[in-house]
């Protein structure tokens, strides 16, 4: 694929701090080559913004390759981009045209206060992790892993609620803004798993009392957030969350 | 139990989201089961005047029964009603800030998006259709159950007003089934797809079952 370049009009929200109203902001960006990121794209942006004595647009990021979880802004009102499966550092500037508008909103949702520009709180999902997304007694090292036979379909799912990376366009994606596809993942990949089923009925329970808390919408079963998904995480991990759940308010 | 595990239970399960959830499911299955037998004794109305106006009477007749069906599917009501505010109501809050531009996935579906607006529409229905089908109509011995119906169905803006309403339940109903299945967790791979279909299907069924009857009444009985 040759190398071409793009010029942009780009609307960034800018919010100086959490207390700031904020606002929509309109730069343009020339010579946009289409082999680079969309983040090396709003690189671009700030380098500009610097050279004219402005402030850069706050964004999040870290790994650039698509594994942290720290990057992710909507889109043209879409989470991560247009891109199914993608996060927003991996997304290529090749599937925009020369001459598009692009609107860059930073994650909207209560429980996600935003800082300031993209970049939002996201401790609420630390604090769900911390109600019960671990396995609190001591399971020993990989040999000892391996010592009770898992089938490999089981542990497959769960390596796939495990990839989940936390980036938080589930809940930026749903109308209900529901922290419920990630909480199903942190919840499915031990849930799955021997080591985990033991404390797996406080564990459901006690992470979804905190989702509730930190003020994340109810789940009504649309799927926005599995289609924004980077790591497309599945529904049915809804679904088992929900299972979990009903089991835990029985027996614990 | 002692009182305060009961109140911790009634709070660990009712007080948060998926617990209100799975209420607002068995209560929407629970008026699902109601849509159906409604259905299928109305459908006597095709079998003419003498054969409903038995169905009507057998079901007056059965007195403390009829009593408690009536309670069960008011409950049932009222809490499936208050919960879809609730939680339509929280749901609005949890995003303060809405987005300037947002694009929803192709693979969404419409009747998901519009639960509550269908949801009202029905709670609308549903209050005119009681007072014009049962709560303003002194039944006494004799009662012709199906002149009043014929009655009803003779206007023809109440007739395309009904048909609107069938519509609207359609789609309240299309996701609602399949959605009570992802609510109490009874979604796998392979199952799902035909729970999907299911629910797209039972709610043409339903519709335009219901659709039926005021369109037969008023071509057959309209008095045209
Ligand atoms: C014949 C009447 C009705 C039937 C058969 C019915 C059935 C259902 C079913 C099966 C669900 C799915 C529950 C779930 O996802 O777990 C549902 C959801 C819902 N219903 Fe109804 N319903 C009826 C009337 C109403 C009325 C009158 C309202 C008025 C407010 C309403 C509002 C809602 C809302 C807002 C939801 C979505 C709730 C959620 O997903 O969290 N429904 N309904
Ligand atoms: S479930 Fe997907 S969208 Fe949600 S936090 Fe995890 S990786 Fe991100
Ligand atoms: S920067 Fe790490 S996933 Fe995008």
């Amino acid at each position: 694929m040759s190398t071409k370049k793009i010029d942009l009009t780009v609307k960034i929200w800018r919010q100086k701090n959490s207390n700031d109203k904020g606002r929509l902001e309109t730069y343009t960006v020339k010579e946009v080559s289409t082999d680079s990121s969309f983040l090396e794209m709003l690189d671009l942006v700030n380098e500009n913004l610097i050279l004219e004595g402005k402030e850069p647009v706050a964004f999040d990021h870290d790994c650039r390759e698509g594994i942290c979880g720290m990057c992710g802004s909507v889109v043209n009102g879409e989470a991560h981009g247009p891109e199914a499966g993608t996060t927003l550092c991996q997304l290529h500037m090749r599937h925009f045209k020369n001459g598009e508008t692009l609107v860059i909103e930073p994650w909207r949702a209560k429980a996600f206060p935003v800082l300031r520009d993209l970049v939002v709180d996201r401790s609420a999902f630390d604090r769900i992790i911390s109600a019960g997304g671990y396995v609190s007694m001591n399971v020993g090292g990989a040999p000892d892993g391996n010592a009770i036979p898992v089938p490999k379909k089981t542990a497959d799912l769960s390596m796939d609620a495990a990839s989940c990376i936390g980036c938080g366009a589930c809940v930026a994606a749903c109308p209900n803004a529901s922290a419920m596809l990630f909480v199903s993942a942190k919840v499915s990949q031990l849930a799955l798993l021997p080591q985990g089923k033991a404390e797996g009925s406080a564990r459901a329970k006690n992470m979804v009392e905190k989702m509730d808390e930190e003020g994340f919408g109810n789940c009504t079963n649309i799927g926005e957030c599995e289609a924004a998904c980077p790591k497309e995480i599945n529904l049915t991990n809804i679904a088992r969350l929900n299972r979990e759940f009903f089991k835990s308010t029985l027996s614990e | 139990m002692d009182q305060t595990t009961k109140l911790s239970f009634a709070n660990s399960f009712f007080g948060r989201s998926i617990g209100k959830k799975q209420l607002m499911a068995v209560t929407g299955l629970v008026l699902y089961g109601f849509l159906i037998g409604h259905l299928t004794g109305n459908t006597l109305l095709f079998k003419g005047a003498e054969k409903f106006n038995a169905y009507a009477e057998f079901l007056q007749s059965l007195g403390g029964l009829l009593v408690l069906v009536r309670v069960v599917l008011l409950v049932c009501f009222v809490v499936h009603i208050f919960l879809g505010i609730k939680l339509t109501r929280e749901n609005r809050d949890a995003r303060p800030i809405r987005y300037q531009v947002k694009k929803d996935a192709s693979n969404t579906s419409f009747a998901s998006k519009t639960m509550i607006y269908t949801g009202i529409i029905l709670l609308i229905f549903i209050v005119v259709h009681l007072f014009n089908f049962t709560l303003l109509i002194p039944k006494g011995e004799g009662f012709n159950t199906f002149e009043m119906v014929a009655g009803l169905f003779s206007f023809p803006a109440y007739v395309v007003y009904y048909v609107f309403s069938m519509l609207v339940l359609g789609l309240h109903i299309s996701h609602g089934l399949q959605s009570a299945f992802q609510t109490f967790g009874w979604n796998t791979p392979k199952f799902m797809p035909c729970i999907k279909n299911l629910s797209s299907v039972l709610g043409i069924v339903i519709a335009v079952g219901y659709i039926s009857l005021p369109i037969f009444m008023f071509i057959n009985h309209g008095g045209h």
